[in-house]
């Protein structure tokens, strides 16, 4: 039995490192165009992961996850920047991240209160009033034309393209070296949330969304675990935004919009809801499809290069059509999203290799959305 | 990630040594008593000055036709209705003006008529139940320090307890949308009794189920109440199961009290005849 | 005084305008438990329709005819998308997600056949005003005013007179027992949103009558801000609905009013005017002014 255990377990090990190892490598072969779209992807996840532990697993519907990328990526600019205190760009991070939880905190009365649906309209007024304050506090957000974002420098080291650096014969651009911060944010991201999905906290939350009533006798304080939840989204994307916000290397409030949050949205439910692997799937396809339609518009049937006339389907108009239409599709024929469609695979898989499906004990496999398995509540 | 996986595979492999969570001390459980609670919905009353008490270590049984408001009684027991007037107290403590997760962390648990379970296999909704007993927050999940990970270890131990008692034991591991009707009703059994209660509420728990089912589970709540020494509140419509089982009856119709003692002298009072034969005497299941 | 009272006529045709987005929120709402964001696309494909109809079946043909294709759309949108999840809470979640992606889809096609034009819909009012007293108001404005005072008190005589209606509000309050009593869930639904589908088209015409511009792409968005409408009023309440929109079109007009004495506050706060009501009365009520207190159903 234990060297089961023990020959699963280096398995388990050796996966880990050879995706580690794989994703240090891209840096040294693919060009800037490439790393970028590795960069957003990177910070879309850690965004979407905070987006699917709220909407996901607690069952709290949220639109104004682009007010709280905009808390973190202007928090940092303003902390880092001048006019702002200036204070090291290391320590402008984690206190923009700070800020952003702050914002989600003060939301609590609304998010502790208000539930799932309703939250999301409620949440609409963040995204506006937001812009709005983007727009009009111009001595702290530069209004308009927004901010430039100050390059991080960790110990003397700056990820930026200042200083020249060759590693392994290959120069380090701020691409390059953005993507190595990326990797570190999205490792921590992926680390926690995890293990806030497997713990006392993770099991109230999806408790709270399967039955409100179920999950207060079994003794969850409802209001403060649903606020909580939205703190920690918040927090994941404030991260998010300090991470799009160095990639930028600008600040602009029409970013930020309705579309930023519902995109967020898009890739949580492509992904596949409450699921940290899904999420990061989800917004590597949302986030990544743009651009490669943009890219290799003139390779692909029916759609008109970048720039030509008017009324034309353009490459950004069809990434659109497509993304919209994933969404539909997956919610009517696949409601687990991708990460369904790839767990099914990889039963379907393991059935193949052992006869006897044996479970996974403490890595319980993510719930089956089927709806029928959901209860209900019932009536006095 | 994988840390985690050796402990709680390794805690698999020796459940036995493992340092698990004692329950609750076994000192008599504290007096429950229900003063003249009267509840309302919208013009409706829906109880009506109800009174019982429910003496500690007992199992009192709370019986009547559909609508006698046996479920709106638990729901003020466990706080998710407010009552209009009266009082409800566990051994000194008023529990009407409480939120119903701090009327379950003064270890009350419940269960529901009809299954209200997570997704998840047993063993997550099991821990559900445990919320009360475990303190790891947020953060120290978040970054699975030391103390919460311990936790986590040795309440799932004594969950595994629990399921074995309950016999759940098989399907610790198993997602709980692939049991039996009858195996999820015992999932919520078990989920309540993690809570280590004190005073466990019971909704109907062999509504549904077949004969061997309900004598396995009638089994299980004399040994529970054998064992664990707590006083258990039942509403249940299966007349054997109430004779056999309780020690008190309270019968309720359209909201009142109409009868109360022991159940061979619930069984003989006219009143009681009355309300089930002349009024709804095929009342078994909803209520 | 006179500003005052421009402000509030301007609110009050804003106030009806709104009522008829709203008022399709909640008949949405009511009949199948889905929030619909594609709302405003729906609206927007309205108000197209009137553009490139006019020129050939006059204003009143045009808009006719578009009232009915977007109810049509709208009915067909649900019935043949969204009716596939079926009818329990847990589906009208995931449907509501998926109106987001009818409405990006919708909304791209739409925006790209508009590109960067101001439509005109040719509706007979023109810039044309009328002086009522000491104040001069637009005709479109009174328009709007007339017409949605008619169609809502047609809407609400739906409700409360005809079987359609009878059925709407026993789907509302409980969907299993009024599929037990023989209400054809299905049926209810789909004429539901083919309601919400002709209010919101007809909702378009004045949002891009005068002294609105014309029909641009973002016209669609102002549906949005009937959100706040439908919230506050507590989402399944018709009467609900019409009083926020009230409370929102007002506070809109009159914080536009007096733009300069609010200055502190921003260029352009009347645009966000009504999500900063919304949070205050959230955080007061948080099931709406008139929703009932959500009583924890066990």
């Amino acid at each position: 039995m234990s060297d089961r255990i023990r020959a699963l377990l280096t398995r388990r090990r050796a996966t880990l490192l050879t995706v580690a190892v794989l994703l240090c490598l891209p840096p040294f072969y693919l060009d800037a165009f490439w790393l970028r779209i590795g960069l957003f992807s990177m910070a879309a996840a850690i965004g979407a992961i905070g987006l699917a532990l709220l909407s996901g697993t607690a069952g709290q519907l949220s639109l104004g996850h682009a007010f709280f990328l905009a808390v973190g990526a202007y928090g940092y600019t303003w902390l880092a920047g001048d006019p702002g205190p200036g204070l090291p760009t290391a320590l402008a991070v984690p206190l923009a991240v700070l800020m952003a939880g702050l914002a989600g905190g003060l939301f609590s009365p609304v998010a502790g209160r208000v539930k799932g649906i309703y939250l999301g309209i409620a949440t609409l007024a963040l995204v506006f009033l937001g812009h709005h304050v983007l727009l009009t506090a111009e001595s702290v957000t530069g209004g308009f034309n927004g901010r430039s974002v100050p390059p991080l420098s960790l110990g003397g080291f700056t990820f930026d393209t200042g200083d020249e650096l060759t590693v392994l014969g290959v120069p380090f651009g701020a691409e390059e070296r953005l993507w190595f911060l990326g990797l570190a944010l999205f490792a921590l991201t992926w680390f926690t949330a995890r293990g806030l999905l497997r713990s006392r906290p993770g099991r109230a939350l999806a408790a709270l969304r399967d039955s409100e009533t179920a999950a207060a006798v079994m003794g969850v304080d409802v209001a403060r675990h649903r606020s909580a939840a939205f703190v920690v989204s918040s927090m994941y994307a404030g991260l998010a935004g300090v991470l799009l916000a160095l990639a930028f290397r600008r600040v602009v409030p029409d970013y930020f919009g309705l579309v930023l949050s519902v995109d967020y949205l898009a890739m949580i439910v492509i992904g596949g809801l409450g699921s940290v692997a899904g999420a990061t799937a989800g917004a590597v396809f949302v986030t990544a499809l743009p651009l490669l339609m943009t890219r290799y518009a003139d390779q692909l049937p029916l759609v008109a290069a970048p720039g030509s006339a008017e009324g034309a389907v353009g490459p950004t108009e069809a990434a659109r059509y497509l993304y919209g239409a994933a969404i539909v599709l997956v919610l009517l024929y696949a409601p687990d999203g991708l990460h369904g469609l790839a767990r099914r695979a990889r039963d379907r898989l393991r059935r193949r290799r052992t006869p006897t499906t044996t479970q996974d004990t403490v890595l319980p496999s993510p719930p089956p959305p089927a709806a029928a398995a959901r209860p209900k509540e019932h009536t006095p | 990630m994988n840390d985690r996986t050796t402990e709680a595979r390794s805690s698999k492999a020796r459940t036995t040594e493992a340092r698990t969570v004692k329950a609750r001390t076994t000192t008599a459980p504290p007096e429950l008593t229900v003063r003249d609670v009267t509840v309302r919905f919208a013009g409706l009353t829906a109880l009506d000055g109800v009174s019982f008490t429910v003496a500690p270590g007992s199992v009192h049984a709370l019986i009547g036709p559909n609508g006698a408001g046996k479920s709106t009684c638990f729901n003020v027991l466990s706080g998710l209705c407010r009552p209009a007037s009266g009082t409800v107290t566990l051994g000194g403590t008023e529990l009407t003006r409480l939120a119903p997760h701090r009327i379950a962390a003064l270890g009350m648990a419940r269960t529901f008529q009809n299954i209200v379970t997570t997704q998840g296999t047993v063993a997550d909704n099991l821990m559900l139940g445990r919320h009360a007993l475990t303190r790891a927050g947020f953060t120290a999940s978040a970054l699975r320090l030391p103390g919460a990970r311990r936790e986590q270890r040795e309440h799932l131990a004594r969950a595994r307890e629990i399921a074995e008692l309950t016999g759940l034991g098989a399907h610790f591991d198993s997602p709980v949308g692939l049991l039996s009707y009858g195996d999820r009703k015992r999932v919520e059994l078990a989920r309540a009794l993690c809570l280590e209660p004190r005073v466990l509420l019971l909704d109907e728990p062999v509504a549904g189920m077949n004969a061997a089912e309900r004598a396995r589970t009638a089994e299980v709540v004399a040994e529970l109440r054998a064992e664990l020494g707590l006083s258990v509140v039942l509403v249940e419509h299966d007349m054997g199961l109430v004779m056999r089982l309780a020690d008190e009856v309270t019968v309720l119709d359209f909201g009142r009290t109409i009868a109360h003692g022991t159940p061979d002298e619930v069984r003989r009072d006219p009143e009681v005849l009355r309300a089930y034969l002349g009024t709804d005497a095929t009342g078994e299941d909803a209520a | 005084m006179t500003d005052l009272l421009d402000s509030l006529l301007g609110g009050l045709a804003l106030g009806a305008v709104y009522a008829l987005v709203a008022l399709g929120f909640v008949v949405i709402f009511k009949a199948s438990g889905v929030l619909n964001f594609a709302h405003g696309s729906l609206l927007l494909f309205g108000g197209y329709l009137v553009a490139v109809l006019h020129d050939d079946l006059g204003f009143a043909g045009a808009l006719a005819l578009a009232v009915i294709v977007t109810a049509a759309l709208a009915g067909a949108l649900d019935r043949f998308l969204l009716q596939r999840g079926g009818h329990d809470a847990h589906s009208a979640h995931v449907q509501t997600i998926v109106t987001i992606g009818i409405d990006i889809v919708l909304l791209t096609e739409l925006a790209r056949r508009i590109g960067g034009d101001l439509l005109t819909l040719g509706d007979p009012w023109g810039d044309a005003v009328t002086e009522l007293g000491p104040v001069t108001v637009a005709d479109s404005r009174l328009a709007a005013i007339a017409v949605s005072a008619v169609v809502i008190t047609g809407v609400f005589a739906l409700f409360r007179f005809t079987p359609w209606g009878l059925s709407l509000r026993a789907a509302a309050e409980d969907m299993e027992a009024a599929a037990l009593m023989g209400v054809h869930l299905g049926r209810v639904r789909a004429g539901a949103w083919c309601l919400a589908g002709a209010l919101a088209a007809l909702a378009a015409v004045f949002l891009a009558a005068f002294p609105a511009p014309g029909l641009e792409r973002t016209t669609g968005q102002i549906a949005l801000n009937a959100f706040p409408a439908a919230i506050l009023g507590g989402l399944a309440s018709p009467t609900g609905a019409l009083a926020g929109s009230l409370v929102i079109g007002l506070t809109e007009a009159l914080v536009v009013g007096y733009q300069s004495e609010l200055h502190v506050l921003g260029d352009g706060f009347g645009d966000v005017a009504p999500y900063a009501v919304m949070l205050l009365v959230l955080l007061v009520r948080p099931n709406g002014l008139f929703g009932a207190k959500g009583a924890a159903r066990v």
